[in-house]
């Protein structure tokens, strides 16, 4: 993974002086708030309903052990010792204090971290596939570009007062693990016919109030034109995104509104005139960033491991967890192990300090040091050997993060709702916690099979709603918490906008109205369709039927 | 409204004109996109200098014609949120070739001071609630960046500036 | 005076106006301000004296338009002496000695977090409510 050269960490110390010295300049009142906010934002630092919320980046996903340990810290330190991973793959801190803040980021800034520009109408935290280097099926890893990406954005000049924020998003892989079609900008990494590697560039998705799937505004870009490209497109943005209306005002309505060949067509004009010999960064430089994801020294295994194919045949615990949670690894006798956190009836996303102590002490001793956070809000440990997998398990079931249950109903995306959120308008964490209980046996997981269901508390969408195949919005009718349900959405390479099921539910009706729902797919399906097949072959009629039937 | 450019408090020899004024043979003039436009054929032989006011909303390519005449181009912040102008003096320096005074007007802090000049900003009309010497302080706030071909005197990994564009200083 | 004082001084003035203008809300019936204190962003609540406190049976209820004015000169002046940011009143009814704000989001400001309950029970009566990290986080996990 990228490790910090002294540039890399004089930038980010930099940072922390000037953000220390605007928060004494606030404290003491040399500032007003309204001057602090945005500059308190650009450090990830908001205020929520009860206090301030820190979101700390996690680069396309990736950390060391030793930056999980210090996460850990700062969450017995600071905070009330837990911490949030989000749906765009960063961590989330809930009570930290405006004081302690310069510090939290000086001790981030120890293990190369930072909190710069999680919030913001700037360009957030570019993240990747969670397996991107090490998925069997992945045709590139994006994740140097992902990182050229990172450090371009870092306190970009031009574009730090945009209209809204702006999310990137890269993959490497066919199989779209990273929603790229629901970012401001989607990057796929692909190769042409002379073998050479290039991106197909997608703009102006979305989810918020008025869900979008992005448009391919370019087939194939050269690699090494990816940053002038993204100017190019920054710059139409930032000269004609609206800035009228906060809820017109992302990138998505721009390019919705001219079209996509229109806005395609500025695109290329400003294009044309961006000087690349000046701003690309020499061919070096990538080079350079991308000996940092080399191959970690694998060591050279056998496919198969007897040791734990035998584990599998005899411990039906651990063969269940291995079922969903363990996923081929590109080097043979490697695997890639996925750590649910969302237990049934937990608060999904959450991790508490010793969680995450023993999270990095696994990825140290077993997982070549990296560990992953995954923008469904679990993590990941990518380079697992075959022959530990089962003492990982068995270390990962004592502290409650051994759940056999991703990608099934129970692995829930939520956001963290009216409980944190100053924007929310209804709680979402304890709707997931009730379907959680409600569906949780582990066989009426299986019975039920790969379910996505998504949980948003408010219109924002931070839950990814429109993309579950069960979506959840929260609303308000007269002081009193709805939901409404939309159905059939997905974030993967077959993007879909889930549609809206009916009339809303009271947060007591919820679960009961998913689980018809779901009974009712389990009644149509076909042999091993799952419910998004059946959703897409059968429509939304015998939904709405079995569902307000009683009505 | 103190004015700051190249680091210093100035005096600031230009005027605004108003649209109705008479546009006088010498003197130097700001005027609106308008009235620059009205009086395209008269700027041309004034004896003093010609600016600008460029509203945030419209096209560089609409003045480009003109920039031979003008030592001034005045670019709007109306809150510090909006950052259309910052792109509005990339494309003056860098796609239109401009290099006379590209001034900050409008609500202008120093905690932008740095990446305005960056964008190749030189001159920042400020409503002195801030002191000098925050200021000074502010506008060499960023001593590292990782975009490359943009102005100011931060550093790329590189070590230095890469074509940094002569800038007539006016 | 310098430039500069003079300047603040206009500064202040309008700051302080631009916080009234935030402030003012179509409300009728009592209310409460609320804001979140500047060094650690925690809630609270403006009470008769003046002062800011966390626990909301004190905040001062103002029940006619002067009252509600004089509320929000209070809350201004403290957000510009930089103890609080972010005020704004609340709706409520009084019912007995606590107020209890009409607003939903407003109720759940007060009673902190709720993620320990169950849901349609909202820990309304309970003052503000940390989440127990290690029992809320580990929870129960799938037993096979």
């Amino acid at each position: 993974m990228y490790r910090y050269d002294e540039f890399d960490a004089r930038f980010v110390r930099d940072r922390v002086t000037q953000f220390r010295d605007q928060v004494e300049r606030r404290i003491g009142g040399d500032l007003s708030e309204e001057e602090f906010r945005p500059l308190r934002l650009m450090n990830g630092l908001y205020l929520q309903l009860h206090a301030y919320m820190l979101r700390v980046a996690v680069p396309y996903g990736t950390m060391s052990a030793s930056q999980v340990r210090q996460l850990a810290h700062i969450a017995d330190t600071y905070d009330k010792g837990y911490g949030h991973f989000t749906t765009r793959q960063n961590i989330q801190f809930n009570w930290p204090k405006l004081s302690d803040v310069p510090d939290i980021l000086d001790d981030l800034a120890d293990v190369e971290m930072h909190a710069i520009q999680t919030s913001g109408n700037c360009i957030r935290n570019t993240t990747a596939d969670q397996w991107a280097g090490v998925a069997a099926d992945e045709l590139e890893d994006p994740r140097p570009y992902a990182e050229l990406v990172r450090q371009w954005s870092s306190l970009h000049p031009e574009f730090s007062f945009l209209p809204r924020k702006f999310k990137i998003a890269v993959t490497g892989a066919p199989r779209d693990r990273a929603a790229i079609a629901f970012h401001d900008i989607g990057l796929r990494v692909k190769k042409n016919e002379a073998g050479e590697t290039g991106f197909e560039v997608l703009v102006g998705g979305g989810m918020g109030r008025t869900p979008i799937i992005a448009a391919n505004v370019r087939g194939w870009l050269p690699k090494n034109e990816l940053l002038s490209y993204l100017e190019a497109i920054m710059r139409v943005y930032n000269l004609h995104g609206r800035r009228d209306n906060k809820y017109k005002a992302r990138i998505k309505i721009l390019v919705h509104e001219l079209g996509a060949e229109e806005f395609t067509r500025q695109v290329e004009a400003e294009y044309a005139n961006i000087d690349q010999p000046v701003v690309v960064p020499p061919a070096e430089e990538l080079a350079r960033i991308a000996d940092y994801f080399s191959p970690p020294g694998y060591e050279e295994l056998p496919a198969d491991d007897p040791v734990y194919t035998k584990h599998l045949a005899t411990d039906p615990a651990f063969a269940s967890w291995n079922e969903t949670s363990v996923v081929e690894h590109k080097v043979p006798g490697y695997a890639i192990v996925n750590i649910s956190l969302k237990p049934v009836g937990g608060i999904p996303g959450d991790a508490t300090s010793e969680q995450m102590r023993t999270i990095a002490d696994l990825a140290e001793r077993y997982s070549l040091n990296e560990i992953r956070a995954t923008h469904e809000q679990n993590l990941v440990l990518p380079n697992v050997r075959k022959q530990d997998i089962h003492d990982v398990w068995l270390i990962l079931a004592e502290c409650g993060l051994a759940s056999a249950n991703l990608g099934k109903v129970t692995d829930i995306i939520s956001c963290p709702g009216l409980d944190y959120c100053g924007l929310a308008t209804a709680r979402s964490i304890p709707v997931s916690q009730a379907i959680s209980k409600r569906l949780g046996a582990p066989e009426r997981q299986n019975q039920i099979g790969d379910m996505k269901i998504k949980i948003s508390g408010c219109i924002n969408a931070c839950g990814h709603h429109h993309a579950g195949h069960i979506g959840i919005l929260g609303l308000e009718k007269r002081g009193q918490e709805f939901y409404q349900i939309t159905l059939g959405g997905s974030a993967d390479e077959n993007a879909s906008i889930g549609e809206i099921v009916g009339p809303g539910f009271s947060g007591e009706q919820v679960p009961e109205a998913v689980e018809t729902i779901i009974d009712t797919y389990i009644g149509l399906r076909n042999e091993g369709e799952t419910f998004l097949e059946a959703y897409r072959r059968v429509g939304p009629e015998p939904f709405k039927e079995a569902v307000y039937a009683a009505h | 409204m103190p004015l700051i450019k190249n680091g210093e408090l100035v005096a600031d020899r230009w005027q605004r004109l108003d649209d109705e004024a008479a546009l006088p043979g010498d003197g130097d003039v700001i005027l609106s996109l308008d009235r620059l436009k009205a009086d395209r054929d008269t700027i041309a032989t004034r004896s003093g200098e010609t600016g600008v006011i460029l509203p945030n909303s419209a096209q560089v390519e609409e003045i480009e014609a003109l920039l031979p005449h003008l030592s001034l181009i005045a670019l709007e912040f109306p809150a510090f949120t909006d950052g259309r102008a910052y792109s509005q003096a990339r494309q003056l320096r860098t796609k239109l070739g401009y290099t006379g005074q590209l001034r900050a007007i409008g609500v202008v802090l120093a905690d932008q001071a740095a990446f305005m000049r960056r964008v190749g900003i030189d001159a920042f009309e400020t409503d002195g609630r801030q002191s000098l010497a925050t200021w000074k302080k502010a506008l060499h706030a960023i001593t590292l960046a990782y975009q490359r071909g943009y102005d100011g005197d931060a550093a790329t990994r590189e070590g230095g500036r890469r074509d940094a564009p002569a800038r007539a200083r006016t | 005076m310098t430039t500069q004082r003079h300047a603040a001084r206009n500064g202040a003035a309008k700051e302080l106006q631009d916080l009234r203008t935030k402030m003012a809300k179509k409300l009728s019936g009592p209310q409460i301000i609320t804001a979140n204190r500047l060094h650690d962003g925690l809630v609270v609540f403006l009470t008769r004296d003046g002062a800011w406190t966390r626990t909301p049976e004190r905040a001062q209820i103002a029940r006619e338009a002067d009252q509600v004015s004089a509320l929000q000169d209070e809350a201004a002046m403290a957000a510009r002496a930089n103890l609080i940011v972010d005020p704004y009143l609340i709706e409520v009814t009084h019912d007995g000695n606590e107020p209890v704000p009409v607003a939903h989001r407003e109720r759940m400001r007060i009673s902190g977090p709720s993620v320990s309950t169950s849901l349609g029970q909202p820990a309304y009566d309970t003052a503000v409510a940390y989440p127990q990290p290690s029992s809320s986080a580990v929870g129960v996990h799938v037993q096979i």
